[in-house]
Order: structure tokens, then sequence, then C-alpha cells
């Protein structure tokens, strides 16, 4: 009984002390968010290729694998052509998928999806190309941005558009690859506009981000270079089981820029969280000693060390579940299985070693900023 | 190459870490050893959703009460991404099955390491979908959770008077600060695994149109943005539970034995 008082107390009190100006925020955003998501589901006029809502759907049985007892589908598929010359008109399709669906999609009423048309006699009839998936990207971005604003007012704003920016940056700065510049080179200067501009707009232009990107540039080095001897040293890399290889101009280059730019996110987190804690510590107290200072900052490290190497292994984990799954039930033995997977390994590895390099030396840089570079700056 | 990386990785969680090192590393061991066993079963043809929510159940129940103890900052967390999972549960079972994000998507089929395999699995790729979206996201909702769990305590150690409201402000606030690092050790993460992809992408002519309908991307990006989801939700859920446990130790007391906050209460008793 106490429990549900508290519980619409709690609320009342919410809403009361929540300013004005935030719910009409809110409000806003919330509609602004509502219209771009109803656009995105009408919005197809935006593509030349021929877009059909499937409205009817019979599946039948074709055959069963002998063997793998995998079962196959026939689908007979009509619906109507939402834009291009023959909009309104119907057409039928045809599809073909297995239970598993590995390499093929079941389709039902109420998709949509692009197909290449072919007009005659009978009617029209094309074939499935891909499925509209871009009303689902704007569902789940849309419930993003609206949390974000809900729970962190202005913070989230920021966030938000360095995402935005950094995704933009990445994607332009690719195009920049395909016309023959080195992918390296390219990520390096990548990981400079990536550390300064996140950082700086995550946490402002103050001097412990400046600290902080001075000890992410720093560990990331260090750990480029251990990775680089390791490199030498040992038989190095099988790049022929990466993800996405055909086509691409260097291999080595590549993977070197995916664990790069990987363990970049990591090593940032962790050199901020020093910085400030470090910084706190010496506003505080002016007259605090060297030592001091180091044990609170192993203190700090030793807090978010755990944790960070934990999502950088689920975030590398779960990328691959499919393809273990598949290689497994193809009788491929885990042991070649794990040899396999170069990149997500590496990555998981190099990130963890960059996470705990990091912690020594953001502190150190920190210490020397803050305490040592105190009169000089 | 990988077993000389994993022997400095040890050496150097003992070097940088001491005595939490080894804490760290045997979590590290256990909760990769449970997802071997989640995917093991899963190629056994066990429900993929299900294993998913017992396996991510019982790394929640590892890394928080074994890494950190059982206080009221833990049962707390616990609490809250239990109740996260839930709800992005449903949230990404809509989304991979109307997006049809499982599978193998349309560039890495065409690749000869795919290509020779059997697609004959008998495992619904939907299923996995939802186990991989699931399993990128609690590492980060269990750093937020506690990570705003044990700021609350702080707060309240130092402070005993504030009141519950004041609790779950502080809380808020510190979630915002935290939340920007969090998003980006997601985002760069997933960024660098699927760089190689963005550039074939590019190679192939990809524009935006195409790339937001593509598989490939989507079933990367989708991943992204429920887990930073699951970052921003855990971080109210949690400033609420945290604060209304520290309030209420009385409702909680047979959890809270061995909490260092409420043994003076505890002795009382």
């Amino acid at each position: 009984m106490l429990a549900k008082f508290d519980a619409v107390n709690i609320i009342c009190n919410c809403i009361k002390k929540i300013e004005k100006k935030y719910i009409i925020l809110n409000l806003v955003v919330m509609i602004v968010l509502i219209i771009g998501v109803i656009i995105i589901f009408n919005n197809y006029e935006w593509y030349d290729t021929t877009i059909v809502k499937i409205k009817r759907v019979e599946s039948s049985l074709s055959n069963v694998q002998s063997g793998t007892e995998e079962k196959y589908y026939d689908q007979e598929i009509s619906g109507i052509i939402m834009n291009g010359d023959f909009k309104g008109q119907s057409a039928s399709l045809k599809n073909e998928y297995s239970l598993s669906g590995v390499l093929d999609d079941k389709y039902k009423p109420g998709d949509e999806v692009f197909i290449k048309i072919n007009a005659n006699d009978n009617g029209i009839s094309g074939s499935i190309l891909n499925l509209k998936r871009d009303k689902y990207m704007a569902i789940v971005l849309a419930l993003f941005i609206f949390l974000l604003f809900v729970v962190t007012n202005k913070k989230g704003f920021f966030i938000f558009i360095s995402l935005f920016v950094n995704i933009c940056v990445l994607w332009y700065a690719l195009a920049l690859n395909h016309k023959g510049y080195n992918i390296l080179i390219i990520s390096i200067c990548l990981v400079l506009f990536f550390t300064f501009f996140s950082l700086i707009f995550i946490s402002g232009l103050k001097k412990k981000t400046f600290v902080a990107i001075l000890s992410t540039l720093i560990s990331l080095f260090i750990t480029m270079i251990i990775f680089k001897i390791f490199m030498i040293y040992t038989q190095g890399v099988d790049y022929t089981y990466m993800e996405y290889n055909t086509g691409q101009n260097s291999l080595s280059g590549l993977f070197l820029s995916q664990i790069l730019i990987g363990g970049m996110g990591a090593i940032m987190d962790v050199a901020i969280t020093e910085a400030s804690a470090i910084n706190e510590l010496v506003n505080i107290n002016k007259e605090i000693s060297i030592k001091t200072l180091i044990k609170s900052g192993y203190e700090v490290g030793y807090d978010i060390m755990g944790t960070m190497i934990n999502i950088l292994l689920f975030t590398y984990i779960c990328g691959i579940i499919p393809l273990i799954i598949l290689k497994m039930k193809n009788n491929i033995k885990i042991s070649t299985i794990v040899t396999q997977i170069p990149m997500e390994i590496y990555g998981f590895m190099i990130g963890s070693i960059g996470v705990l390099l990091a912690i020594p030396i953001s502190l150190f840089t920190s210490i020397v900023i803050f305490k040592k570079l105190r009169r000089l700056i | 190459m990988i077993k000389a990386l994993a022997v400095v990785l040890v050496i150097l969680l003992y070097i940088v870490g001491g005595n939490r090192g080894i804490i760290t590393f045997k979590s590290l061991f256990f909760n990769i050893a449970v997802l071997s066993l989640s995917i093991l079963l899963m190629t056994y043809g066990w429900d993929p959703v299900i294993v998913t929510f017992i396996s991510s159940l019982i790394i929640c129940y590892i890394t928080l009460f074994y890494q950190n103890g059982k206080n009221s900052k833990t049962i707390a967390s616990f609490f809250s991404v239990v109740v996260v999972l839930l709800v992005l549960f449903s949230l990404s079972y809509y989304v991979g099955y109307e997006a049809h994000l499982g599978g193998i998507d349309e560039i890495i089929r065409y690749e000869d390491e795919i290509d020779m395999l059997s697609h004959d699995i008998n495992i619904n790729m939907s299923k996995i979908a939802v186990a991989m979206i699931i399993t990128g996201l609690i590492g980060a909702a269990i750093d937020a959770s506690i990570a705003i769990a044990s700021a609350v305590y702080e707060v309240y150690k130092n402070n005993r008077c504030l009141n519950l409201m004041e609790l779950f402000k502080s809380g808020i606030n510190i979630g915002s600060d935290i939340l920007g690092a969090s998003v980006n050790t997601l985002f760069f993460a997933c960024l660098g695994e699927s760089l190689s992809m963005f550039a074939l992408l590019k190679i192939y002519k990809y524009s935006i149109l195409d790339l937001i309908n593509s598989k490939a991307f989507c079933q990367e990006f989708i991943n992204i943005i429920i887990s930073c989801i699951a970052c921003i939700l855990v971080i109210p859920l949690t400033a609420i539970i945290v604060s209304y446990i520290l309030k209420n130790p009385n409702k909680f007391e047979k959890h809270l034995l061995k909490d260092e906050l409420f043994l003076d209460f505890n002795k009382e008793k």
C-alpha cells in the first residue's frame, strides 16, 4: 500500500518539478519525429525501383531436402504497385523460402518489397529484389532520439549530433578509399577527427577534454605499435576469412583500420573518465599529493576496466553468432572456426589491451598536466 | 598470434588491475563460457530466444553479484537490467521479424566461404537475429546501470537527508554524463567491426537510399541503436529503483545483510 502511494507521489512530484520548457521541447521533438516517421512510411516516390505492397500470400510446401530435413516453401504473392508508371495496378510475384531462412526471406501480407518488373499481356509480374526496410529504421531511430531527449534533455542533443556527424564523415571519407587513397591513412585522419570532435562535443571546450584527447591518442599509438610488433614477430593474420573482403584493395590496411577504430571508443571513454576524476580531485584539494592521486586514479580505473572489457566482448561476439552457428551446423570444428573469425577476436583483444594500457597512460598524462604543469599553463 | 595476444592481455590485467584484474579475468572467462554454451545449445536446436534470455540473466547475475557483491546497488541494477531486457526483447522481436533481419546479408552470401556451406540448418534465423541484438546490449546495459547505482549510493552515503526525488534527479544527472561515453564505446566498436562492409558498399556504389534498405547495413545499425536505447532506458529505471531501495531498506532487509550502509540498521534489529 505504502509502495503504491510512494509511486504515485513520485510521479506527481516529477510532473510538477520538470520545467514547462522541457515539456514543450519534448512535445516538439515528439511531433517532429512522428511526422518524420509518417513521411518515411509513405516515401514511395523517392525510389526509382518499383515498390509493391503485398496484399495476399499463399504458401505451399514445395520440397523437403533429403538428409537435412529442411523444408522449402513456394509463395504466390499478389500486391499493389505503389509508385512509378504502373502505380495502383496489381502485380503477382513468386518467392521461395526455407524454414531457416539463411539466404531467403518469408514474406507476409503488409510487407513492402522492391521488385524488378516484367510486364506482359497476362498482367504484371516480377522478381523480388529486397524488402523495404527504411520504415523500421525510422521507427527505431525515432524511438532512440525521443528517449535521448526525454531522459537527458540538452545533453542528448549533443550526443545525437556527434553520432550523426561521425557516421556522415565516415561515409564520405570512404569515398576517398574508393578513389584509391590508402585506407589506413584515411582511418588515421578519421581517428584524429573522431577523437577531437566527439570528446569536445560531449564534454565541452575544457582543459580536461584536451588532456583526454592527448591520452587517447598516446594510448592508441602505443596499442597499435604493440599490435604491429606482434604482426611482425608472429606468423601474422590470415585475411582470407575476413568478412566483406572481396574487391577490397588493401586487406591488411583495412584490417588495421578496423581494429584502430573499434578500440577507439573504449579508450576514449577511459581517458575522459580518468581526466575528469583527476581534475575533480585537484580542484577540491590543491595540495593533494601525487601518491594519493595515483591511488584514487587506479581506483577509478579498476571500476571501469571490467565493464569496458565486457562491453567489447559482447559487441564483438554478437555480430558473429549467425556465422558460427552456420559453420557449426556444417560440422566445422570449433578450433577451426576460432581461426576463421580473426577480425572479431583481434578486435576484442586489442581493444581490451588498449583499455588496460589507457588506464595508467591517461592517469599519468592527467597528473602531469594538472599537477606538474599547473603553473605553466 | 591469438595465443600471444591472449597472454599479453592476461599479464596486463594482472599488472594494471592487481586483484581486481584477476576478478575481471574470472568473470570474463565465465562470460565467454556462458556465451559459447548458449551458442552450442542453439546449434543443438534449442530455441535461440529462450536460450539467450536465460544466458543473459546468468551473465547479469555473475557480473553484478560476483564482481561487485550483493548490496543495494547490485540488487537495483539487476532488477533494472532485467526490466530493460524484457522491454527490448519485445522491441527486437518486432523489428527482427518485420524488417527480416535474420540470415546472411546480401553481400557476404556470395563470398566463397559462405557459398561452400550448406544452408539447410533447421534453425530459424530470425530468432538468431533477436539473440544477436540482445547479446550485443547486455554488456552496455549492465555497465550503465551499475555506474548509476554506485553514483546514487555514494551521493546518499554523503548526504543521508536527501529525499527520494532528489536522489532520483541526481541519478538522472549522472546518467546523462555517463551516457555519452557508453554510446561512444558501442558506436565505435560497431563502426570498427563494419568498416569493411561500409568500404565494400561504397565500392558497389550504394546510394543512401540503397544503404538504408540493405540487410547488411540494417543488421549493424539496428543493433547499435537498440543497444543505445538499452543504455538510455536503464538510466531512469536504475535511478528510481536504487533510490527506492535506499529510502526503504526495511522492505529489502534480508537482501541487504552485507550492505555496509545498513550495517548499523541491521545491528539494531
